[in-house]
């Protein structure tokens, strides 16, 4: 298939899965009074249930999918390591600590944009420290140990600040936090969200070509005229505006960053220009997919989306890191 | 609307009586309790100077309906050291929390009374009579249960109409017919959407499903300090949306979430509720 | 014209010289072999050529340049052989049109040209459409010289290029440098195979503790007292009607 066949064909999967994503609900609602519904020719109350509960979390859904897909394969161009990935990395935690902070101090009750700056100043923290403990050879072991630490650190920091808190129901969130879900999202969190997704989507197309010469090694991109240091600062930023945005408004979502780009890159011809829209078209249909996952497997209850992710990648992390113990050995 | 916060009067005249009685022999000297419907029910049907100390939720004014008298008191965090520390001769415990301090209390010999949580007002008198009789207290729960009947009497709800409500709390959970609150709706003369939806003993009630139900009164919760995702959800445009075209209540929490006489707050609110929806008409 | 110029570059490292003062010209035609003993200096010296590294004193032409316009002026082939992700051959020698505009995906006409040049030149135009990361060492090794070459830059810095390949490959590479330097442009290649570079190169600089000993031709450079002094080593050396031998025999 050639590159832009596996496009269309991932888009054509996103757009059948949100399709299905805006007709599946504990309503059971019939397909044509929804489509109507939808655009706003029908019953107040069905016009409510479609535009102002399943559409903004198909919408969600597909973007918080696309920009953890996103970030995942430009972490991994950056570091030139399949495992490189925001939730392993501890980028999400770091991201989802940010978000409680700035809901547990008052400041995104006072000023709407402080959550997302707040998960986005706590993604790229993490990712930076990151970019440092790989250093210039990409060492995976002291990468995946790192990502361990910080990830429990920014964890245990997060269920601290839930503790703490002085409203009952926040420490029984800590489980959202680090699970993440989507459950009756408002299209106001999509709107937060969206313009540092579009920012950080921008910023690493931009990094699309830094990252192909990084195929070859830091020394020789370099002399190819790759400026190291301006595509670090796309990189890591472009991936804190992602993970930033996506966490603050559905939790830390992991494993998307790891399998979508695992499963497109031998698809696209490994080049991280390619699998990076092809990622992002990827995670969206995965995280799509995992959130109809949650409603139709346990409709009553609510079914963490990162659970439901890390069942599929999980085991694929456990393939990664033998093949790769395998081909170091 | 709220209901008045002081007890009525009947109710002071009850507490007073039962104050002024005798400890019975052999009634415990020491009393501390860990739950905070158990807090209530201890300051309701305690001698003066019997209670030891309380559970520290029972001072908290979002919880407790009782905060103010609480204040009165001694309070424990509640474990099991700090409790042996008080020399209690009873302790009173919910049955399930605290299941640790309780296992450790009773093998360091300390008399330990269970009192499950309320699901019914059944269950709420059955607890006025535990706590009484292990107080030694059973004329003053006499009183407070001759006081809560009639209060169920006075507010029962007229034989009519039962427009359709739905509790709706924070993170969506609302209470089926089986619970305390999807009781103390009906008696308020209200059909529970909850039990319509088939929650008996309530759960999840998903927002699209509430949405489309319309029900005709709204019983939401308020929200405390501090910020929740549990909570923001009480702020969704399609709840919104919903709640700009119908009555909404929002009762105090703290005066439902036991089986004390304080239900009768709750009760009377709804009642109050529901006889101003046309629907009741 | 000089395409590279080496002036007194001085490169600390740890509080001592890795490179010391070393002063360098290299014009277009010519075949520089850099050679040396283990930690001499030559990969260190070609890094502060580039300007990959702080450098203490003096200066490169190189250097000196704005990135872009020095990745159309120098290529680049690292002695550590990287090939990050399962790309195809094709791919990855386009890789080196990144300097010029080009790119994978993305070949004007000029562009497919160097690239089909490089494949041809390196013998790899029938594994072109070969996921790289699948090829026998010695392969990958070509497959990353065809991406220097498809740069088309006047000037080749070539890290230990022939290490670990078999001796046909060997011989194609240096062929391919001596094409490079009759058609004008200029090749500096570090190399520990004595007999190569001086069969190979049409100069030879040799160094020593970060210091350049000697620069001239083999003839020049490769006599028995540097052999000696600089390598620890005494060699069979001849000249003869297929050219100049060097063969170390042992170690004094």
């Amino acid at each position: 298939m050639s590159y832009p066949a596996i496009l269309l064909a991932l888009a054509l999967a996103v757009a059948a899965l949100f399709a299905a994503s805006l007709m599946v609900g504990p309503a059971g609602l019939p397909a044509s009074a929804s489509l109507r519904a939808l655009f706003g020719a029908e019953g107040r109350a069905l016009v409510l249930v479609m535009q102002e509960i399943r559409l903004p979390r198909a919408l969600l859904a597909a973007a918080v999918g696309a920009a953890l897909g996103l970030a995942g394969a430009a972490m991994q161009g950056l570091l030139r390591n399949p495992l490189a990935e925001p939730g392993l990395l501890g980028v999400s935690a770091a991201a989802a600590l940010g978000a409680v902070v700035a809901l547990q101090t008052g400041l995104a009750a006072a000023f709407a944009l402080a959550l997302p700056v707040a998960a986005l100043a706590g993604a790229g923290l993490a990712a930076g420290l990151m970019l440092a403990v790989a250093g210039p050879r990409g060492g995976t072991l002291a990468l995946i140990l790192a990502g361990i630490a910080l990830s429990a650190l920014a964890g245990a920091a997060t269920a601290l600040v839930l503790n703490l808190s002085p409203n009952p129901f926040a420490a029984a969130e800590i489980v959202f936090w680090t699970m993440g879900s989507l459950r009756d999202r408002a299209m106001s969190h999509l709107w937060l969200a969206l313009p540092f997704l579009a920012l950080g989507a921008a910023m690493l197309l931009t990094a699309r070509r830094g990252l192909d010469a990084l195929t070859l090694g830091e020394e020789a991109a370099a002399t190819m005229g790759t400026g190291l240091v301006r595509l670090r600062i796309l990189v890591v930023g472009g991936t804190a505006a992602l993970v930033g945005a996506a966490t603050a408004v559905a939790g830390a979502i992991g494993f998307v960053g790891l399998v979508v780009p695992h499963l497109v890159r031998p698809l696209c011809g490994g080049l991280p220009s390619r699998s990076l829209p092809a990622a992002a078209l990827g995670g969206a249909a995965m995280l799509l997919a995992a959130d109809l996952a949650t409603r139709l497997l346990a409709p009553e209850r609510d079914l963490k989306l990162g659970v439901v992710t890390a069942l599929i990648g999980a085991p694929f992390f456990l393939h990664l890191i033998l093949r790769t113990a395998r081909a170091e050995a | 609307m709220r209901p008045p916060r002081a007890p009525p009067a009947a109710l002071a005249l009850a507490l007073a009586l039962a104050a002024a009685a005798p400890a019975a022999g052999g009634a415990p000297a020491r009393v501390v309790s860990l739950n905070l419907c158990t807090d209530q029910l201890a300051m309701l049907l305690a001698a003066p100077g019997q209670i030891a100390a309380l559970s520290h939720v029972a001072r908290d004014p979002r919880a407790s309906a009782m905060a103010t008298e609480a204040m009165a008191h001694p309070v424990t965090h509640g474990g099991a050291e700090e409790v042996f520390a008080l020399a209690p001769d009873l302790v009173l415990a919910g049955t399930f929390t605290t299941r640790a301090t309780v296992e450790l209390l009773r093998r360091l010999g300390v008399a330990v009374v269970e009192v499950p949580p309320p699901g019914s007002v059944a269950a709420a008198r059955a607890a006025i009579v535990t706590v009484g009789a292990a107080l030694g207290r059973e004329a003053a729960a006499a009183a407070l249960l001759a006081e809560f009947d009639a209060g169920l009497a006075r507010l029962a709800a007229p034989p009519g109409p039962r427009p359709r409500a739905a509790i709706y709390a924070a993170a969506g959970w609302t209470g089926g017919a089986a619970s305390l609150s999807g009781e103390i709706l009906s008696r308020a003369g209200l059909a529970n959407l909850a039990a319509e939806l088939g929650l008996d003993a309530g759960g999840y009630l998903p927002l699209e499903l509430l949405v489309l139900a319309e029900p005709a009164l709204l019983v939401l919760a308020r929200p405390y300090p501090g910020a929740s995702r549990a909570e923001e959800l009480l702020t969704h445009p399609a709840l919104a949306a919903l709640a700009a075209g119908r009555p909404a209540i929002r009762p105090d929490d703290a005066d439902w979430v036991c089986g004390t006489p304080h239900l009768l707050r709750a009760l009377a609110a709804l009642r109050a509720a529901r006889d101003l929806l046309p629907e009741a008409r | 014209m000089t395409l590279l110029a080496l002036d007194q570059l001085t490169v600390m490292r740890g509080g001592s010289a890795a490179v010391a003062s070393a002063s360098l010209a290299v014009g277009p035609g010519e075949v520089v072999g850099l050679i040396g003993p283990n930690g001499a200096g030559k990969t260190t010296l070609l890094r502060a050529a580039l300007g990959l590294l702080p450098v203490a004193a003096g200066r490169s032409s190189l250097a000196a340049l704005p990135a872009a316009a020095r990745a159309r002026a120098v290529a680049f082939l690292p002695q550590g052989r990287t090939i990050a992700w399962p790309v195809t051959v094709a791919d990855l020698v386009a890789l080196g049109r990144l300097p010029h505009g080009g790119g994978p995906g993305r070949l004007a006409a000029g562009d497919r040209a160097a690239v089909g040049r490089a494949l041809a030149a390196t013998g790899l135009a029938g594994l072109a459409g070969r996921i790289a990361t699948e090829l026998s060492g010695g392969e990958q090794a070509r497959a990353l010289m065809a991406r220097a070459l498809a740069q088309e830059a006047p000037l080749l810095l070539a890290d230990e290029p022939v290490a670990g390949l078999d001796p046909a490959a060997q011989l194609a590479a240096l062929a391919t440098f001596g094409g490079l330097a009759r058609a004008g442009r200029a090749v500096v290649v570090t190399l520990h195979d004595l007999g190569l570079a001086a069969r190979a190169c049409t100069r030879l600089v040799m160094m020593q503790a970060g210091r350049i000993v000697a620069d001239g031709t083999a003839a020049e450079v490769l006599t028995d007292a540097r052999l000696a002094a600089v390598f620890g080593i005494r060699a069979f050396r001849a000249t003869t009607a297929a050219g100049p031998i060097v063969q170390p025999l042992e170690v004094v």
